[in-house]
């Protein structure tokens, strides 16, 4: 069976962004049979989320300075519509490569 | 016309948001499976919404009275929250005219070249909705709220393409303005503020750096946490016995994290529609070079706002009670003091010395704007539903404070058309 992955959707008060976010996350998982479990955050939370749910992915509504030890991306794309493509991409390579 | 928005308004906005709201996604085009999901999404959110604030309400008001009659304290206004008057905004029948109304002055300033920021971030939209529907509590007339969600509209899409340059130096955003409301007129105040920190000799060299704070303090800035401390000591000071101390304490970490979680399934129902009109708009101006009107939470989480924002926490807290003229309890909206900072953050470069003593000057309207906003908050809120009994307190939203320009805005018009 394929891994199930954990992925956090960070920003500012887990209501905007993050849901806008999470929900083109949802599309591009469903269209491609990938299984996650997708959980809301904000910032200030995140590090404290990242130690408990050790997830395989972050995407964030803001350039993250902090390294987490898990791979971050920026989810602007998702916000804007600029590069949506490259962003679903670059997920799609990650859990790819934590699949091996 | 009148006559249908009064029975939809009847209905409530739990059956009456679904509706409206796929009507309105019809409009945008999507098919009517979407829309349908969409609309009653929204109206799952509002009745998630309203449970929670009945709920809220039943544990803090109780403390707030027992608070005003034991200590004397003047803080009758609660703070439920920035969620909740979005709520309010999104729910009010008004609100799909007023969002087209929104995007039309955009398009129009757009057409014209007045600005580059093409503002897709609709469910900000809330912000200046809000201020129109205050507009209409005190006229009456659809017009002047129309007038007035625009015109503040238009001034905040002006700030934001001035400040563009000025974020993208600090925080590295390509391609972005922020059309936030809060966040521009917040940032109206750290302008001459840090005007005058410049001038004043010996201030001027002070530069504080956020270093760790935030990730040693950071805990104070969750809401849980919040709910719980604040909980605790308002009900320990109001003198109640300690059962009671302990329930208050849990009640109101419960609504902290529970007020966003149901806000955000109204958001949920937003997604397709704000994607819909986002779509449109930019295939409308494909090829020209335009600044994406986005949320200010795509720079909220950067070290030195984050620092000031929870160390703005405590300060609003003794700012509360000490001022004179204020009213406003701050509780729902303690973690969302980041909003306000953002402007200052860019301009003072993560000086943390300098965004504190913003901070603290924009607190000041900040409380002042709430105090002054909660009767017809209240009204509007009870109107869209919400359980709040009649009774001595009333509510406002802390953060909501920070349109304090806006809601001048709102004055003066609504003193104009009351004129004539």
């Amino acid at each position: 069976m394929a891994k199930r992955y954990t992925i956090l959707c960070a920003c500012g008060s887990s209501i905007a962004t993050s849901t806008m976010v999470a929900a083109k996350l949802n599309d591009l998982l469903q269209k491609n049979n990938i299984e996650a479990t997708i959980k809301k955050t904000t910032y200030g939370e995140l590090d404290k989320e990242v130690k408990q749910l050790n997830p395989d992915l972050i995407l964030s509504s803001t350039n993250l300075k902090e390294d987490f030890g898990v791979p971050c991306l920026n989810a602007l794309p998702y916000l804007t519509g600029v590069g949506r493509a490259q962003l679903d991409q670059q997920i799609l390579d990650i859990l790819k490569e934590l699949d091996k | 016309m009148m006559k249908v928005f009064d029975v939809l308004t009847q209905l409530g906005p739990v059956v009456m948001l679904p509706i409206i709201i796929t009507l309105f996604g019809l409009l945008f085009r999507l098919s009517f499976g979407k829309a349908l999901r969409a609309g009653v999404t929204i109206g799952v959110g509002f009745a998630g919404i309203n449970i929670v604030i009945g709920y809220f309400w039943g544990a803090i008001a109780p403390v707030a009275e027992a608070l005003a009659k034991n200590t004397g304290s003047t803080l009758t206004v609660i703070d439920l929250g920035w969620p909740s008057a979005a709520a309010v905004a999104w729910g009010s029948s008004f609100a799909p005219i007023m969002a087209l109304a929104l995007l039309g002055a955009n398009v129009l300033m757009l057409v014209l070249n007045w600005t580059k920021t093409l503002n897709v971030d609709i469910w900000n939209f809330w912000g200046v909705m809000l201020l129109g529907q205050i507009a209409y509590y005190h006229t009456q007339s659809v017009g002047a709220a129309i007038m007035v969600s625009v015109i503040v509209m238009v001034l905040v899409i002006f700030l934001a393409d001035r400040t563009r340059n000025l974020l993208y130096d600090y925080f590295q955003i390509p391609g972005v303005s922020l059309p936030h409301v809060f966040t521009q007129c917040a940032g109206l105040i750290a302008y001459p503020v840090n005007w005058l920190l410049d001038r004043i000799p010996g201030i001027n060299k002070i530069n504080w750096s956020p270093g760790n704070i935030q990730k040693k303090y950071g805990v104070i800035g969750e809401p849980l946490m919040i709910g719980l401390v604040v909980g605790a000591v308002l009900s320990a000071v109001a003198r109640m016995p300690y059962q009671t101390i302990l329930t208050t304490a849990m009640s109101l970490a419960a609504s902290m994290v529970l007020l966003p979680r149901m806000v955000s399934i109204l958001m949920e129902g937003l997604v397709p529609i704000a994607d819909a009109a986002n779509e449109f708009m930019q295939k409308k101006f494909a090829g020209r070079e335009v600044y994406i009107g986005m949320d200010s939470a795509i720079v909220l989480g950067e070290t030195a706002n984050l620092t000031t924002a929870v160390l703005l926490i405590p300060i609003a807290i003794v700012l509360a009670i000490i001022l004179p003229g204020n009213k406003t309890l701050p509780l729902a909206d303690l973690p969302a003091i980041g909003y306000m900072t953002i402007i200052s953050v860019a301009l003072c470069r993560g000086n943390l010395f300098r965004t504190l003593v913003i901070g603290t000057v924009t607190l000041v309207a900040v409380l002042w704007t709430a105090t002054a906003m909660a009767p017809a908050v209240t009204v509007l809120a009870r109107q869209v539903g919400f359980a709040i009994p009649e009774g001595t307190n009333i509510i406002t939203s802390f953060c909501t404070g920070m349109y304090w320009f806006g809601y001048l805005i709102q004055e003066a018009i609504s003193k104009l058309f009351m004129l004539f």
